[in-house]
């Protein structure tokens, strides 16, 4: 038995040491840092943002090459097919080495593909082990490709750039919402079937595809965060502007921090001052109402003030309490406004169909067909209590204290 | 030795001198002094001894002296009274045995006695005058502390059982001597304390050493290979030290201690694995450095073993499981290096042992400068050349430091030849190759057993008690019991209750 | 004959019913009440144990199932029984090592070969049943604390990085109990509840029986909780999805991100996988080995060869991980396996209160005398 053991044992380590079927060397894979899919003449096409490593990381292996700016951080190709993973396998015909997928860090789709549907994306993504599923997803208005075609000044490789704006944005100011694959799904598997998307755009003129245009303070174009895209039962169905999007994005219960300008005064809307939130937790409560539900929103916030020409002395307990007011109704504005325009959409991304799910599932069951029709027609009664908690370092507008205003 | 040689001693004088001497093969290291009385005639005496094995300022003090004195009278006596009076008056020596047969005094003789033969009696007396050249205690050299005893056993076998007795000065210490090698005839002691020792251990340790049935011992490495529970395992099933304290404090806790004369390093038994990661000062030293140091060392085991494989796993298997940033600068570091990664970290360790086993070969005075050379420019160059990648170097040469930090040499062996095991598993297997190679080791390790112990008590099976001196080491005064198991559980406790120091004071009497 | 502790045995137990479970979503078809589906298989089994299997071992202390199944139903039919032991026994072996490979290739060696990944695990466990009960009982209990502290710290990491949303359960029972019983019964108690039966092969090894029953009953408590724990844990943070993905805790650690420095844990419940049905397929190929030793009255080892032949080749036999799927969660689990895990058991059970009224008594003086 012992022979017998040992003899496996051998045996094994032969096999070992003849068969790494799975073995990928690092220089045989390219890391691919976006990828974007569209939609074109009834084919699927799909673009792959690759890194080059040698340019980014300088030195290396070959020690005194140096990299830098003088060569391209990434390079960008397409290819197509009639299903997604076809078009991606079409790729072995151009590249050298496989692309690995497990870092892409943002995936960009096109408004053409969201008309079509998100189904077959998704399917792949849960499909395959290399694809992750936290992986930022992205609309562009036009060619998905081009937004990867366009190189970044500060971030070296650009998708890792477009990854860490959306970041950024989404923990500072929280109107367009940093959307994984996963969180896209689980919206779409929401009880309304409904979800949002940041859109990523080139704003300017001429796209920056040349290193030799990098080498310039400024240039001629900028990726860019802009509108929040809706989909709708998995299709594109509209734009909501950046104030729309906070709108919703209170009433999501998404707002981690934001920037929000605010009359000093009902009376004078041109006075602003500008407060930040820091913090803020919506609850939303349907009530019964004779022929549906009233939501009941509460919105819970807590700010620092950033900025005010109000000429006031923020020592007072009325003045704070009259800005509190202020910034209270800008909130409730923009969730009306938000509400509005998602309505106007008859798309509920804000959750009410989960709510009334979960409170009255028969209910649910019976207005399930023509809820997009009765969300257009839902009431809302917004409730917001906001609390300054900290002014800042100075306790006085500056206007006061120069003299020139007086409260 | 020859049946010639089992007889018994005639009592004629110069038949029975020249029987050994003949034994001896007439060994130019033999002194054979033949004394005679005031009559010219027949030797009353001879005494004889090798001059190599003994001190000859004794011999002559205490045995040649007295002797030569008492000669005349001796002369008249019967042999039989001549003789008593020799060993009980005469001779000035503590240890004098009688030997009646012919090869218990070569023994004795081989052995650094000085044997006195007195005419006209079947025997002969052998006083124990051992001497001769050996080396003063030193420091120790591979198991160094920078905080308890300096001391280090020597290859005399009398002064490291005197190291051990001058720290245990019970009664119950119990010394036993066995000769051990056919040839070498080589002395060994085994020390145990009576009433904590396991006497099954005890037993067991005894009847293993009553079997070994070889030409030489010549190290307790020899001992160690013969006695240990299992020969097919790169892991140590005894442990070895050559500081006297450590060797002390383990037999307080119960184990077995055997020390083979001409080797500084002495045997424990029974060990278990988390033993051979605590160095004799993690008791010295405050109980939260100790802890501290004794987890890191376990990682730095764990380092040893596994790092490179799981860099080769990581790197051409999983390389989602790396951070973007991290990827990205090792892909730019193996572009254009030309093996494989497997074969590049196989390169790197084969190219370490061999800069490793260089420095231990190499004459004092060069040793360092070559392993700069070796370690600094060749390391250096392999990365500017491109043959491998510097991530690569920096890995190999981590798990190199982390094989030092072990302080048991013999497990960091251990950790040093698996390593390459589990280097072809990752390599073939990625982490489930690792994985799978970790399984079999755990499966390996709790097979294991050391004189009846369990390899991975406390840990497997789970002794509560013992936990306290594992990975952790508590206060002294915690520590209220021996370690179970290991030690006799009739005699448990070694600590008073209320050893806890506090400032209140108790009202005396 | 007492070769393992208490703590041997209970951490055997408790990996063993483990085993891979907390990385699906048991009950699945139950949706978002799942964990109440969990709750009642976990009732029904722990009857089944408190009912049958432990007075089986209680009556019988020195036996194991092939033993009594021949002392109480004769020669004959007892070794028909026992047989079918044996075959059960391989069967599960062969479904987890099965399934086990399956995931391997899906997750980390795609195009390794089946064949070679079934051999390296063959040859692990081979190892593993070669060393003998003793050996495999002391591994669970190495093993044992480091699991849980995997699973502790990884549960603990998903749960701070605000994946979890127990509004997801909501509504609960929305289509009533009645489909949630469904869903459990038989399918929860098949497994992982009910696979308890294999430790009428091990218990003998144990010691005194009322120290058995604790240690087990205790061990199967602490498994069911993690099981619950895993179950809520995946249906309030995958929701729909959860009956969706192969792996659901997988899936759910892939997106942990705590930080900038803690993600990718996926390794940490790869080794938790590998673990955990390593742990239950070597069980079962143990408990195989020592039926069909027992049975043919052959040695231990020499009886490793065939079973492990027979082993490798039944995990062969599937066509694809479908069918090996589609014939264990939905022929097996419904129809098979309560057989062994539930109808057997009683009927042994039953005829060992009918023909020999008198010996249990006797033996259970012995017993206190032994204590």
């Amino acid at each position: 038995m012992r022979k017998g053991i040992r003899a496996a044992a051998m045996l094994l380590t032969a096999a070992m040491l003849t068969g790494c079927w799975d073995r990928t060397e690092l220089d045989d894979i390219s890391i691919t840092s976006a990828a974007a899919v569209d939609w074109k003449d009834n084919q699927w096409l799909v673009s792959y943002q690759v890194v080059i490593p040698s340019a980014i990381s300088g030195g290396g292996a070959m020690g005194s090459v140096q990299g830098g700016s003088s060569k391209l951080p990434v390079a960008v190709y397409s290819t197509h097919g009639p299903t997604i993973r076809e078009a991606i396998g079409q790729s072995v015909f151009e590249s050298p080495r496989k692309l690995f997928f497990s870092h892409t860090q943002v995936f960009i789709v096109s408004t053409d593909m969201l008309r079509k549907g998100v189904e077959e994306l998704i399917d792949v993504f849960f499909r395959n082990p290399d694809a992750r599923e936290t992986v930022s997803v992205l609309v562009s208005d036009g060619d998905a490709r081009d937004i990867l075609k366009e190189l970044m000044q500060i971030q070296f490789i650009p998708g890792d750039g477009i990854y860490e704006t959306l970041q950024r944005e989404s923990r500072m100011e929280s109107a367009l919402p940093d959307t994984s694959i996963f969180k896209l799904t689980m919206q779409l598997a929401g009880s309304a079937h409904n979800a949002v998307l940041p859109e990523i755009a080139l704003s300017g003129s001429e796209p920056v595809t040349k290193a030799d245009q990098l080498k310039s303070t400024t240039v001629p174009s900028k990726l860019r965060l802009r509108r929040l895209a809706v989909l709708k039962e998995g299709r594109f169905a509209g734009w909501l502007g950046q104030e729309e999007a906070l709108g919703v994005a209170f009433l999501r219960d998404e707002v981690h921090q934001t920037v929000l300008p605010f009359p000093c005064r009902a009376t004078d809307p041109k006075l602003k001052s500008t407060i930040q939130v820091d913090r803020s937790r919506t609850t939303v409560k349907p009530v019964r109402t004779a022929d549906g539900y009233r939501m009941e929103v509460r919105v819970r916030a807590k700010g620092t003030i950033l900025e005010t020409n109000c000429g006031v002395d923020l020592l007072k307990a009325d003045v704070i309490h009259r800005m509190e007011v202020q910034i209270s109704k800008e909130i409730t504005d923009r969730m009306e406004q938000g509400l509005s325009s998602i309505q106007a959409l008859q798309a509920d991304v804000v959750g009410f169909a989960d709510l009334i799910h979960r409170r009255d599932p028969k209910r649910w069951q019976q207005w399930e067909k023509d809820w997009p029709a009765r969300f257009a027609k839902t009431e809302m009664k917004a409730e917001v209590d906001f609390t300054i908690r900290r002014e800042g370092l100075s306790n006085k507008s500056m206007d006061s204290v120069l003299g020139l205003k007086t409260d | 030795m020859t049946a010639e040689t089992e007889r018994a001693l005639t009592g004629h004088l110069a038949e029975d001198v020249e029987a050994v001497v003949r034994e001896l093969g007439d060994s130019c290291d033999l002194v054979v002094r033949e004394l005679t009385g005031k009559e010219e005639g027949e030797p009353e005496a001879a005494v004889v001894y090798m001059k190599t094995m003994v001190d000859e300022e004794t011999v002559m003090r205490s045995i040649l002296d007295p002797l030569m004195d008492e000669l005349d009278r001796l002369g008249m006596e019967e042999p039989g009274d001549a003789f008593r009076r020799v060993h009980k008056d005469i001779l000035r020596i503590g240890t004098v045995n009688e030997r009646t047969k012919l090869n218990e005094v070569l023994c004795s003789i081989l052995d650094g006695d000085t044997v006195v033969l007195i005419a006209g009696k079947a025997g002969a007396l052998a006083a124990s005058t051992i001497g001769g050249e050996s080396r003063a205690v030193e420091e120790p050299t591979s198991q160094t502390v920078t905080r308890g005893p300096k001391e280090s056993f020597t290859e005399n076998l009398q002064t490291n059982v005197s190291l051990v007795r001058r720290r245990i000065r019970s009664p119950l210490l119990r010394v036993e001597a066995f000769k051990l090698g056919r040839h070498t005839q080589t002395n060994a002691c085994m020390i145990y304390m009576q009433n904590i020792a396991q006497p099954k251990v005890v037993q067991e340790f005894r009847q293993r050493l009553g079997k070994i049935d070889v030409d030489s011992i010549l190290d307790s490495g020899y001992v160690e290979e013969l006695i240990q529970d299992a020969t097919w395992t790169s892991f140590p099933t005894l442990q070895n030290t050559e500081r006297p304290d450590a060797a002390c404090g383990a037999v307080m806790e119960g184990k077995v201690l055997l020390i083979v004369d001409g080797t500084p390093f002495a045997l424990l038994a029974p060990v278990t694995f988390i033993s051979f990661f605590q160095s004799s000062e993690d008791y010295y030293q405050r109980y939260d450095i100790s802890t501290f140091l004794r987890i890191l060392r376990f990682c730095a085991f764990f380092i040893s073993m596994f790092l490179p494989s799981l860099y080769i796993a990581i790197t051409t298997f999983h390389q989602e499981m790396l951070p973007t940033p991290l990827l990205i600068s090792l892909a730019a570091q193996r572009e254009g290096v030309p093996f494989p990664a497997i074969l590049e970290a196989l390169l790197m360790e084969i190219t370490f042992e061999v800069l490793r086993e260089a420095g231990v070969r190499m004459p004092r005075v060069i040793g360092p400068a070559i392993s700069i050379v070796g370690a600094l420019v060749l390391g250096q160059a392999a990365v500017q050349a491109g043959l491998v990648s510097a991530a690569m170097i920096i890995v190999v040469s981590f798990t190199a430091i982390s094989n030092f930090v072990i302080p048991a040499l013999n497990m960091a062996i251990a950790a040093r030849l698996l390593r390459f095991g589990m280097m072809i598993l990752g390599g073939t297997l990625g982490l489930f190759g690792i994985m799978s190679g970790m399984m079999i080791l755990l499966i390996h390790l709790v097979s294991l057993r050391s004189f009846g112990i369990s390899y991975m008590t406390p840990f497997s099976p789970i002794v509560w008690p013992n936990l306290k001196d594992t990975l952790v080491r508590v206060p002294w005064w915690l520590m209220k019991k021996r370690p179970a198991l290991i030690s006799n559980p009739r005699q448990a406790v070694r600590n008073a209750s209320g050893q806890r120091p506090s400032p209140r004071r108790k009202k005396r009497p | 004959m007492q070769v393992t502790s208490r703590y041997q045995l209970a951490a055997a137990v408790f990996l063993f019913q483990l085993g891979s479970s907390p990385m699906f979503l048991l009950a699945g078809p139950a949706g978002r009440d799942a964990w109440i589906g969990v709750l009642i298989g976990f009732a029904a089994g722990l009857l089944l144990l408190v009912a049958v299997m432990l007075p089986i071992h209680r009556i019988e202390p020195e036996m194991n199932l092939i033993e009594v199944s021949r002392r109480y139903f004769g020669p004959w039919f007892g070794s028909l029984l026992s047989f079918s032991y044996v075959l059960y026994f391989i069967y599960q072996a062969v479904r987890n090592f099965r399934e086990f490979s399956d995931w391997v290739i899906l997750y980390l060696l795609p195009s390794t070969p089946l064949l070679f990944i079934l051999a390296v695990l063959m040859f692990i466990s081979s190892y593993a049943v070669w060393h003998g009960v003793e050996v495999f009982f002391r591994l669970t209990e190495l093993l044992c604390p480091w699991i849980v502290l995997m699973y502790a710290a990884l549960f603990a990491s998903i749960l701070a990085s605000h994946l979890i949303h127990p509004e997801l359960l909501e509504p609960v029972l929305e289509h009533g109990i009645r489909p949630v019983v469904a869903a459990a019964l038989p399918e929860v108690i098949s497994f992982p509840f009910g696979e308890m039966v294999l430790f009428l092969m091990f218990w003998k090894f144990a010691g005194a029986s009322h120290r058995v029953s604790r240690a087990t009953l205790l061990a199967y408590l602490s498994a069911a909780t993690l099981l619950f724990a895993a179950n809520v844990l995946i249906v309030s943070v995958l929701g729909p999805f959860a009956d969706v993905s192969v792996i659901p805790l997988m899936q759910i650690t892939s997106m942990v991100q705590i930080g900038e420095a803690i993600e990718r844990l996926d390794p940490v419940v790869l080794l938790l996988l590998f673990v955990g049905v390593f742990i239950k397929q070597t069980a079962y190929f143990m408990a195989a080995v020592l039926s069909l030793s027992e049975l043919l009255r052959i040695r231990f080892r020499f009886a490793i060869g065939p079973v492990g032949v027979m082993i490798y080749l039944g995990a062969l036999a599937f066509r694809s991980y479908m069918q090996q799927v589609r014939i264990g969660f939905k022929l097996n689990v419904v129809y098979h396996f309560p057989i062994f895990q539930i109808a057997l058991p009683i009927l042994i059970l039953a005829v060992m209160l009918i023909r020999s009224p008198g010996t249990p008594k006797i033996r259970r003086a012995d017993d206190g005398g032994i204590r």
